[in-house]
């Protein structure tokens, strides 16, 4: 069984605990993608593979994956692919894995939290001409040639079966990702990471990049944040039971 | 906040991921287990999991070859969270330490492996009632019949006892040699003749289980001999060199945890209108905490590093030096710690209370203060007799 997992460095929300690079992190989607394949990994004999798209100092997430216990890891990296949308993102692990041409099982995390599209998975799906599935929850069982999957809905979940080769898109499940051994972190030092850039993946420019992206962002309004935000004022004790009403009022607790 | 002690790549290793298994997976839980006084099972998959239970064991043999830096390291580290939890792989590292020194290679290769990858706990089985520093006075006897010794006697107050699988036990082989009439024997669980005694109810270390070990015609092939016959003493004492670190890593650990949540304490605490930090009083106790704690350090790293590199024949004084100061200097960290927090301090809503009582053992157990200092001065009588 051969696993790729794609996945995604992005700035941090919550702190990563392995992580030295406290400003970076890898997207938690990805990080329950990982965990999912590290899964399959442990019930049955496979070679899992990561994948990632960024800058020269996105390596740390990759080698982090093996840390955990991922057997290869590539890295894409390119000034030329600054600036991709989802398409050219998706053409251009497209054509990484088109490189590597060996594959059973493709996962990715159901999106990123900065992006919040979720396209990529399922564009890159159809580039390489497989099923996919979003919003998998839990792989149910595996073997060479099919898999099934808990896929989650609004309310509750629905159970598919795939054959292989497929693409899924993963979201939080029973996928809390495992500590890192000592072993395997100095593996992970050690290991050596495979650097693809466009020319090696013979591309196209104008697929790639801000110049192979259908989508260009005009504006960007980072006030957003401010929405939905309450300051509550006064001594801690009253600020905490102002927090309590608000917590229960909203039914959030 | 810790000085940089260059350390290497594999250490800072096994430091990040026991801070990660140690905050992740026993800070939730070491209330339970101090409370319920259980075996903590769960915690050891864990460390079996993350390679934590042979760094000090040989490559060879499945460990990290990171030596006693490597056990002093992880030791130091999880019981910053919990000083009790970690003493079941500290007090392997006691039951192993015999085999890695003693064993010959069919030993190693029977045991030492099962240890490393955390499939079985060690235990070392020394101590008896009439029989604690004063080692000589044990009453087990091993008598040889043709290929065989046949065991009996009661071992007491012994960590891991019940819950380990592999036993390095001590016995006399001749009453008529004294030191040297001591053997040593690896006795696995479940041999005929191998029983448990009660389990004892103790201050602190709640977790961590000490029992008694009771042989009645335990039959042992020579074969399970460490060593020469006769050379049982000696490989108690150079055992005992190369643990009393751990113990003093041990120390450390509770004391910087202490200490760690005191000043955290003291900096959000507030009396007569300010944080009680920027009193002078509280101010000059942490200075003296951090200290003394980055003192212990300092000695017990290099104490360690010295055991590894082999340079120096003789350890026992720096180890036992180590195992004093880092002791004491535990029982001094969580007390004032305590007298920091206050009242809240002696509350069980506080962690405190647990460092002090979990610090209180490293005092006594493998030799008292009063015996690491007796082993001190008769070093020094020695050393200073030739010259």
């Amino acid at each position: 069984m051969n696993i790729i997992v794609c996945i995604k460095q992005i700035i941090n929300s919550i702190i990563n605990q392995e992580s030295n690079n406290k400003r970076y992190g890898l997207n938690p989607f990805d990080e329950y993608a990982l965990e999912e394949s590290l899964k399959v990994k442990d019930m049955l004999k496979a070679k899992i593979i990561v994948i990632t798209m960024g800058t020269p100092d996105a390596e740390f997430i990759l080698r982090y994956s093996i840390s955990k216990g991922v057997d290869e890891a590539i890295l894409l990296t390119d000034n030329a692919f600054k600036g991709s949308d989802t398409l050219a993102t998706a053409y251009t692990l497209f054509k990484a894995i088109k490189l590597i041409n060996n594959y059973n099982l493709i996962l990715c995390g159901k999106q990123s939290p900065n992006g919040n599209t979720g396209f990529v998975g399922p564009e890159l799906a159809e580039m390489l001409n497989i099923p996919h599935i979003t919003c998998v929850k839990r792989i149910k069982s595996i073997n060479n040639t099919v898999v099934i999957v808990d896929r989650l809905l609004d309310i509750g979940s629905e159970v598919l079966e795939s054959k292989l080769p497929v693409l899924l898109t993963i979201t939080k499940g029973d996928n809390i990702s495992r500590l890192v051994s000592v072993k395997g972190r100095i593996l992970a030092r050690k290991a050596s990471i495979k650097i693809w850039d466009m020319k090696f993946l013979n591309m196209e420019s104008n697929r790639t990049g801000s110049l192979g992206s259908n989508t260009h962002i005009s504006k960007k309004d980072e006030n957003n944040k401010q929405k939905n935000k309450e300051i509550f004022t006064g001594n801690a004790s009253s600020i905490a039971v102002k927090i309590v009403d608000k917590l229960l009022e909203n039914k959030i607790i | 906040m810790v000085m940089n002690y260059m350390l290497s790549e594999d250490e800072k290793a096994i430091i990040d991921i026991a801070h990660s298994v140690a905050i992740q997976k026993i800070k939730p839980l070491r209330k339970y287990y101090d409370e319920k006084e259980e075996f903590p099972y769960e915690i050891m998959k864990e460390f079996a999991k993350c390679d934590l239970c042979g760094t000090y064991i040989p490559k060879q043999y499945g460990g990290l070859g990171s030596g006693i830096m490597g056990l002093v390291l992880l030791i130091e580290e999880l019981c910053k969270v919990d000083g009790s939890i970690a003493l079941s792989i500290a007090a392997t590292a006691l039951g192993t330490l015999p085999i890695i020194l003693f064993g010959n290679d069919k030993q190693k290769t029977k045991y030492l492996p099962d240890i490393a990858s955390g499939k079985k706990l060690a235990a070392f089985g020394l101590t008896e009632a009439e029989a604690g520093s004063d080692v000589c006075n044990i009453k087990t006897v091993a008598t040889k019949t043709g290929d065989f010794y046949i065991i009996d006697g009661i071992k007491c107050f012994i960590t891991n006892g019940g819950d380990a699988q592999i036993y390095t036990v001590f016995a006399k082989t001749n009453f008529t040699k004294g030191a040297r009439g001591i053997s040593c024997f690896i006795i696995e669980k479940g041999q005929q003749g191998f029983h448990f005694g009660k389990k004892e109810k103790k201050m602190g270390i709640k977790s961590s289980s000490t029992r008694e070990l009771i042989f009645n015609k335990c039959k042992v092939h020579k074969d399970q001999r460490l060593g020469k016959e006769g050379y049982g003493l000696l490989i108690a004492q150079t055992t005992l060199n190369n643990s009393r670190p751990g113990v003093a890593a041990q120390a450390l650990g509770i004391a910087t945890g202490a200490f760690e949540e005191a000043i955290k304490y003291a900096r959000i605490r507030k009396q007569f209108g300010n944080s009680i930090i920027s009193f002078q009083a509280i101010q000059h106790m942490l200075a003296d905490m951090a200290t003394e704690i980055e003192a212990a350090r300092s000695l017990l790293y290099t104490c360690a590093r010295t055991i590894d590199s082999k340079i120096q024949k003789r350890i026992s004084k720096e180890s036992a030096m180590v195992k004093l100061f880092c002791s004491e200097m535990a029982v001094r960290v969580t007390l004032n710690s305590m007298q920091i927090l206050g009242g809240n301090g002696y509350l069980r809503d506080y962690p405190i209370e647990k460092m002090f009582r979990d610090a209180r053992i490293t005092t006594l157990y493998e030799g008292t203060s009063q015996i690491q200092k007796n082993e001190i001065a008769a070093n020094l009588i020695r050393e200073f007799s030739t010259k």
